[in-house]
């Protein structure tokens, strides 16, 4: 028999939820744009943002992009500026240099803050995030339990993540069943 | 009472009342269930797993094979719980196991009686053949048991946790100590985990000094410090496995030694995921028993057991005790035991001649018998006494005592490092096997190694520890002792009478290695298998060097000739629910939801999950069945209009000045013809010509184009499409982005669906003229920029309504309105499904399998139209591909009202007598309420060729009749949709 009581809502009104110090947040993405060059393009900054050529480095702040595949970006913007950076790549679109779709209205920010965010993620991330190894500013894909997401280092004690809204109840499940259990456990 | 007035690690402070087999005492925090059970005086334990004989303590920590005992109750049960390793708390139950009615009269030991017809390779000579087995299994099953599991749900909770560090260091005994202080002191990342309770390892129970300080006293604070430096010190934490990479396994127990009460929103254990650069193992040594005749009665310990009860819990394992040994480090441990107050009755060596340990204890007046060894004893739920011989033959002489302490010498703890793939050696001076060569970044110290003198144990970590690089730190110092005299060879006690044990847990004896060298297998891979020596939860922790000493002697090699298994994951037994953490319940796998998940909800919809996505299945009115609702979903559609999500339907744009090329390869069908704005269904197929998706594909300009693969496979459609834009076809200009879930999309369906559409608020001109059915339009739907794709699903006039995700639920909600005067119903799947059913539409998966090709659902001949190459074509023209009598879509019609079942076997009949040809499967079926009849597709050998014909279905037992027809069963014109 299908499970009613799993009730998830989808496009989510920004939440907030809190356990002995780690600080989740969740809101709607505003603008998320995947971003593909055109053969032999080059392209000119964005916003004042010159395109990473590697990945790992988050660039810029808002808006930010960050590579996620050889040729590939995402940029990704609050609601506010999401008109603006679209204008530019529509036009960069219309000059036959990229490729770009906004995505943001699929997709949703997961805020995770205190000082064991890291440990909290690291229980469902595979990737070392010690400070060191993925220092502030530096993003990469990775899956967070069984769900995939953009994971960008905001502070020292920050992240945020980019999840497909899809995915938004499992992700809120699983730090309400995660949270309290790491906040209440050693180290 | 078995508690020493003094001593211990235990804190006598803090009394705690526990019960074992419904009996009433009490321990100490401090103890383990197993030091409080001998400080009760209790020595039966439980009853081994074949033979049901008595059992008592032999270890006390991971080397204890006996005392598996049912802890807790109810959800809370553990089944097999070392008593050795489960920490005493207030209200702590347990249970023995393996015993009925009781554990002191116990029916199972008749098997005992019987053991001459058990021995090793019973079951394989006497039930191989044999009729019944099931009935037998089940017998032997039962017999043979440890714990039981809970009935319930186990709501624990626990962890997982993925961990890195530049060293792990596994095991906080002096070594392992020394190994994460120098490897803290060169400023790398260091982990140190160790099971124990508290850091020390032997020092907590072997009295010595290091660096001028008691050895417990420096471990405490040497562990206090690493964990101040940053050093992750994981007390009570157990490696359990090793693999590839140097990548660890260990799970943590957080709550187990606190009531369940306690336990209550805080993670029981937690599981970490360890990956390391380099990995120190100090995992220390295990001590092996001695055989010798009824070795396995209750009282008969470990001598470094019965040392570390004493010592460390101020439990003593009885009041006089004997103690029988083949090396001299049984004599440190009478020592300790006089020295806490308890007669040693004698001291039985097998070597010949005394040396510096045995005159020691001779000068305190304690006998020591050389050259002799245990051939007897006495007692049978508690040892009472045993007899002894010169080995060289002589009287034989009894000696009262009410515990035995054995040592057989000791075997380096090398589970880990077998199990990381590296190799170990025979060594003579240890008389076991030490870790040879590594095969990953990591290295053994201290006992671990075979290296047993402290101080060079100490040396030995903090080399390992600190790796190649240079550090001011010294490493700590102890007192080097000489080298002991190396133990003597002892497998086997000769010219005896009686069954010696060599595995307690798996109740095998000298005599079942004996058989097994004699009935050739003298392979220790065929030794393990045939006699089970090894296996079970303890892995063969004291026994696996006796039985291999064993089957070199009896077979005339060394046992560094005989060699040895690979130790195998986990280390100790770990619960299901720490390695599944938290991957149960709601967060087992995700369900993802639809852009108006919660207008389904709040309108009554029962979901189902769908390819990983929770999709209302039908929406329920009132106490309405499944079917009812179905059916007057599906009458909407057919007769007013109807309204279903179909957000999780793919959306794949494919762009690039090859974009359309890129297509043409990977649909079978012919994309390039394709105008801007139209459509057209496809297939797609793999190398071998099988259809692996279907779905729509638009051409929204000459360059862009939007897929649609089927819900449940888009994200493998996606990655096969980057395979082979990728791989295959790189100097195409192609890119493609997965759009799917930025968009919502919703399905009007029905008569009335313009009306509704065009109620809704629209500025695309919907008709048929200027909008016709397999094309696609952009504009405004409720005030929303909407694409709008004429496609039909059902079989009736039907719009997809694309929206951004966002503005989904609130289209969905001005679909509805508008769609109130014309009767429009919101529909599930359930109906979504019967009505293409009606249509014969194919759904990939239910209607095809792993063989079907395009011509078998009837798509050879618009596939043949197609001049340019695909992915697949070429499987298409082998001879098993177009052979006649393949199987082919058609439809079906049930000869009674009854729909046909799904998966119902075809056969010609007259009765279902298998072995035999089947014509087919029934792959779709429903009643249909238009043709108010039963209605199913399904795949038929050579089915096109046979329309009229009837055939027998058999499912579960019963037989209706079905009759072979075009898969097309309503609006075979297709005017409906074109309307």
């Amino acid at each position: 028999m299908p499970d009613q009581t799993f009730a998830p809502d989808w496009q989510t009104q920004p939440e907030t939820r809190e356990a002995q110090g780690l600080r989740l947040e969740t809101a709607p993405a505003g603008g998320v744009f995947l971003v593909a060059a055109r053969t032999g393009a080059v392209l000119p900054p964005l916003s004042g943002l010159a395109w990473p050529t590697a990945p790992g480095p988050w660039v810029g702040g808002d808006p930010g992009m960050t590579l996620i595949a050889p040729n590939r970006w995402l940029v990704a913007c609050a609601p506010a500026h999401r008109g603006a950076v679209g204008a530019q790549l529509e036009a960069l679109q219309a000059g036959q240099l990229v490729h770009a779709h906004d995505v943001g209205d699929g997709r949703v920010w997961f805020a995770v803050s205190g000082p064991r965010a890291d440990a909290l993620l690291n229980c469902g991330i595979a990737i070392d995030l010690a400070l060191d190894r993925f220092p502030p500013g530096t993003a990469a894909s990775v899956q967070l339990s069984r769900a995939h997401v953009l994971l960008h280092r905001s502070g020292a004690h920050a992240f945020r993540l980019l999840a497909d809204a899809s995915y938004t109840s499992y992700l809120r499940a699983w730090f309400a069943h995660t949270m309290p259990l790491v906040a209440g456990a050693p180290t | 009472m078995a508690r020493l007035p003094t001593g211990g690690r235990i804190d006598r402070t803090r009394p705690l009342r526990f019960t074992f087999d419904g009996r009433a005492y009490s321990g100490f925090a401090g103890d383990t269930l197993a030091s409080a059970l001998l400080a009760n005086d209790v020595m039966l334990l439980g009853r081994s797993v074949k033979y049901h004989r008595p059992r008592g303590l032999v270890g006390a920590f991971d080397d204890e094979p006996n005392a598996i005992l049912q802890v807790g109750t109810g959800r809370h049960a553990d089944p097999n719980a070392k008593a050795t390793r489960q920490d005493l708390y207030e209200g702590l139950e347990a249970r023995p196991v393996n015993c009925w009615p009781s554990l002191r009269w116990d029916f199972g030991a008749v098997a005992d009686r019987l053991s001459r017809i058990l021995s090793a390779g019973f079951y394989y000579k006497t039930f191989m053949g044999f009729p019944g087995w099931p009935f037998y299994e089940r017998l032997i099953r039962r017999a043979a048991g440890l714990g039981r599991l809970a009935n319930a749900a186990d709501d624990d909770l626990y962890l997982k946790r993925y961990a890195f560090c530049d060293v792990l260091v596994v095991g906080a005994g002096p070594a392992g100590l020394a190994a994460a202080r120098a490897a803290a002191a060169t400023g790398a990342r260091v982990m140190l985990m160790d099971d124990q309770t508290e850091p020390g390892g032997s020092l907590l129970w072997d009295a010595a000094t290091v660096d001028g300080q008691p050895g417990d006293v420096w471990a405490a604070q040497t562990a206090t410090a690493l964990a101040a430096s940053g050093v992750v010190v994981l007390p009570r934490t157990s490696v359990l496995a090793y693999y590839d990479h140097d990548f660890l396994l260990a799970v943590e127990r957080l709550a187990d030694h606190e009531p369940p009460a306690q336990r209550a929103g805080k993670a029981r254990q937690r599981v970490w995921q360890v990956r390391a650069k380099r990995v120190v193992l100090a995992t220390g040594a295990m001590e092996r028993p001695l055989p010798f005749p009824d070795n396995d009665r209750p009282g008969i310990m470990l001598a470094s057991a019965a040392r570390q009860f004493t010592v460390r819990y101020a439990a003593a394992p009885g009041r006089c005790g004997v103690l029988f040994t083949n090396n001299d480090s049984a004599y440190a441990a009478a020592q300790d035991l006089l020295t806490a107050g308890i007669r040693i009755a004698a001291v039985v060596d097998v070597r010949p001649a005394p040396g510096p340990a045995a005159r020691a204890l001779e000068a305190k007046g304690i006998r020591c018998l050389t050259g002799t060894a245990i051939v007897a004893t006495q007692g049978r739920h508690r040892v009472k006494g045993v007899r002894v011989r010169p080995l060289a033959g002589g009287a034989e002489e009894t000696i009262a005592c009410d515990f035995v302490a054995m040592s057989g010498g000791w075997s380096p703890t090398a589970h880990l490092f077998s199990q990381s793939g590296g190799r170990l050696r025979w060594d003579d001076l240890l008389q076991g096997f030490r870790p040879d060569v590594s095969v990953q970044n990591e290295r053994s110290v201290g006992a671990a190694n075979g290296c047993f003198d402290l101080a060079a144990a100490l040396r030995e970590g903090h080399a390992a520890g600190s790796g190649d690089t240079p550090i001011t730190l010294a490493a700590p110092q102890a007192i080097p002792q000489p080298p002991p005299a190396p133990p003597l060879p002892f497998w086997v006690t000769p010219q005896v009478k009686g069954r010696q044990w060599i595995d307690f847990q798996s109740d095998v004896t000298h005599k079942d290695v004996a058989q097994a060298a004699s009935e050739n297998m003298v392979s220790v891979e065929h030794l393990k298998r045939y006699t089970t020596t090894g296996m079970s939860s303890d892995q063969g922790k004291t026994s696996n060097v006796n039985a291999l000493g064993l089957l070199g002697q009896v077979t005339g090699r060394p046992p560094g000739a005989v060699g040895t298994t690979r130790f195998r994951p986990p280390y100790v037994p770990v619960a299901m629910g720490a390695l599944a953490a938290e991957a149960v319940g709601d967060l087992y796998a995700p369900r993802r939801t639809v852009p108006a998940h919660g207008v389904h909800r709040d309108l009554g919809a029962v979901f189902d999950d769908f390819g990983g996505w929770q999709r209302p299945d039908y929406y329920q009115r009132a106490s309405e069945s499944r079917d009812a609702a179905a059916t007057r979903e599906h009458s909407a559609v057919r007769t007013a209009v109807g309204l279903f999500e179909s957000s999780p339907i793919g959306k794949i744009a494919v762009e690039g000045r090859d974009a359309g090329l890129f297509l043409q390869r990977l649909y079978a069908n012919d994309i390039l013809k394709l105008k801007d704005g139209q459509i057209r269904y496809g297939l797609m197929l793999n190398e071998n010509g099988i259809i692996i998706d279907d779905g729509v594909c638009v051409r929204l300009a000459a360059d862009r184009f939007l897929v649609s693969p089927t819900s449940g496979a888009t994200p493998r459609i996606l990655a096969w499409m980057e395979e082979w834009r990728q791989c295959e076809y790189p100097e195409l200009d192609v890119e493609i982005f997965d759009l799917t879930t930025a968009w919502a999309a919703f399905a009007i369906a029905g008569p009335r669906a313009r009306d509704t559409l065009r109620a809704a608020g629209t500025d695309i001109d919907l008709e048929t003229a200027a909008f016709p059915h397999m094309t696609a339009r952009h504009g405004q739907v409720a005030g929303v920029r909407a694409r709008v794709m004429r496609v039909s699903f059902s079989g009736e006039l039907q719009y997809e309504v694309q929206v951004p995700a966002s503005e989904g639920a609130s289209v969905w909600g001005a679909l509805m309105a508008a769609g109130q005067a014309y009767g429009i119903t919101p529909v599930g799947l359930e109906a979504w499904l019967r009505l293409r059913l009606e249509k014969g539409y194919v759904h990939v998966g239910s209607d095809t399998d792993g063989t079907s090709s395009p011509d078998d659902i009837g798509f050879g001949p618009a596939l043949a139209r197609k001049a340019d190459d695909f992915v697949g074509r070429r499987s298409l023209t082998r001879p098993a591909m177009v052979a006649p009598d393949r199987f082919q879509l058609v439809g079906l019609r049930a000869g009674g009202a009854a729909p046909l079942p799904i998966g119902g076997c075809l056969h010609a009949g007259p009765s279902f007598a298998p072995p035999m040809a089947l014509e087919g499967r029934v792959t779709s079926s429903c009643f249909s309420p238009v043709l108010n009849a039963p209605v199913a597709l399904g795949l038929v050998r050579g089915g096109r060729a046979r329309m009229g014909e009837t055939l027998c279905v058999y499912h579960a037992g019963t037989t209706l009749q079905a009759t072979i027809c075009a898969p097309v069963f309503y609006d075979p014109s297709g005017e409906r949709l074109r309307a």
